[in-house]
């Protein structure tokens, strides 16, 4: 996971990170940073076992949809 | 440069039906039948009038607010802050779709055709295709879906002519065996699925003809819904509703079935190429959805330099997220309904309630 991720962060700078400099769109190149971070945090967050926004969500909204789409039973009394 | 692409009103209709058929059929059948049984493909029908009704709004909206997408137009009826913040819900809801959608693909490969194939190398060769697909442009993804969506389409009423020697209808009856309930509940369930064409407000801004918004979409999710339907009704009579729900794919399981005179058998790898080709458009229109969403959000003068982080974000949430098939289906069934349905229906709603309270529109005649 490491290894890939590093490759993809090297890919990105090259395909676009270092055409932005050049142009000097700073913005551009925050979000991309941005991102790329966020990205880092997941893989980060997985490795320590730190909760993720999928974990937040599954916490926040799944005892909802536990309660409407439970799956019916068919068995015939 | 923001999106400059403009796409056909054909193309507008191939691309919502792709994304409107794809996100179902892999993720959505076996859950259906498993909440709705027998009356899955009646749930269906619900969907697909609910949907059509939801589509209503985001038709007017797009008119109301002319040469604006959903992200747009909540900056400009909630404010520059607030706007932002509801704005940036739909991006970040088409990065989760995606997500979960290469998750749902790439797991059915793995578990069906490449068992001894690791899983991230089946995800991330999948995620660099669409990548270069998000990269590429609207137009370009318009005019692919103008070749797959026909064949998607037509391969599944090839599949239902050749799957009838094993369908027995009487499986689909009675109707209604255990009340309305099952069916009421299936209907928002399959509507929070065809919901994700959603899309559809950000291609009324890039169609050449935006009033056809409304007639684009009735005409996709009518023939995804048929696909859907089919689908469901084809399983549940070929196999027993008892036995779909416990299934990986029901498209999948059909196709297996086709036999004739011993001669034409293991026609499933048709299918899925075709299914796998739409399901990677999709992916891909989902990503240029949110790289092109974030950009505007920011203020950015080009999206793609976003396509590729939002592709790895969607890489790396699919390899951390979902540690087995269980928990990727957990997910589906239980939390995805509720995060869509306030997305697809409860944003959208309040927008429009908001425009009209706040008396907000684009200026355009």
């Amino acid at each position: 996971m490491l290894t890939f991720l590093i490759l993809a962060v090297i890919f990105i700078f090259l395909t676009d990170g270092a055409a932005l400099v050049k142009k000097k769109q700073w913005r551009e190149l925050s979000t991309l940073g941005l991102l790329i971070g966020i990205a880092i945090f997941l893989v980060i967050a997985n490795r320590f076992e730190i909760p993720t926004p999928v974990d937040g969500l599954q916490t926040l909204f799944r005892p909802v949809g536990e309660v409407i789409f439970e799956p019916h039973d068919y068995r015939y009394n | 440069m923001q999106e400059k692409g403009i796409i056909s009103t054909n193309q507008f209709i191939w691309m919502l039906f792709i994304i409107i058929t794809s996100v179902p059929n892999f993720l959505a059948p076996e859950f259906l039948i498993m909440i709705a049984g027998r009356d899955a493909w009646l749930s269906v029908i619900g969907g697909w009038f609910l949907d059509v009704l939801l589509a209503l709004i985001y038709a007017y909206m797009g008119i109301r607010f002319f040469g604006q997408n959903f992200v747009q137009y909540s900056i400009t009826i909630l404010g520059k802050y607030m706007g932002r913040i509801v704005g940036m819900l739909f991006p970040l809801f088409f990065l989760l779709v995606c997500t979960l959608l290469m998750s749902g693909l790439c797991q059915l490969i793995k578990a069906m055709f490449l068992p001894k194939t690791p899983y991230e190398i089946i995800l991330i060769s999948g995620f660099i295709l669409i990548g270069y697909a998000a990269r590429n442009g609207i137009e370009v993804n318009g005019r692919v879906a103008e070749i797959i969506g026909p064949v998607y389409l037509l391969s599944l009423v090839v599949l239902s002519l050749l799957l009838m020697p094993n369908v027995e209808i009487s499986r689909l009856k009675p109707q209604f065996d255990h009340g309305v309930y099952p069916f009421l509940i299936g209907s928002p369930f399959i509507l929070t699925f065809f919901g994700i064409c959603i899309m559809m407000a950000m291609f009324i801004p890039l169609c050449n003809r935006p009033e056809n918004g409304f007639l684009a979409k009735f005409t996709a999710v009518s023939m995804g819904a048929y696909m859907i339907g089919s689908i469901v009704v084809l399983s549940v009579a070929a196999f027993g509703f008892e036995q779909v729900q416990n299934m990986l794919n029901p498209g999948l399981m059909l196709s297996r079935l086709v036999n004739i005179g011993h001669f034409w058998e293991r026609v499933e790898i048709i299918w899925m190429v075709i299914a796998v080709g739409s399901g990677i458009l999709a992916s891909a229109v989902m990503i240029w959805a949110f790289s092109l969403g974030l950009s505007q959000i920011v203020g950015l003068s080009d999206y793609k330099p976003l396509v590729y982080p939002a592709v790895l974000i969607s890489v790396v949430n699919s390899l951390t997220s979902f540690d087995n098939n269980i928990e990727l289906a957990n997910f589906i069934h239980y939390t995805f309904p509720v995060i869509a349905v306030f997305v697809e229906a409860g944003l959208e709603i309040f927008l429009f309630v908001m425009a009209l309270v706040l008396n907000k529109h684009s200026g355009h005649s």
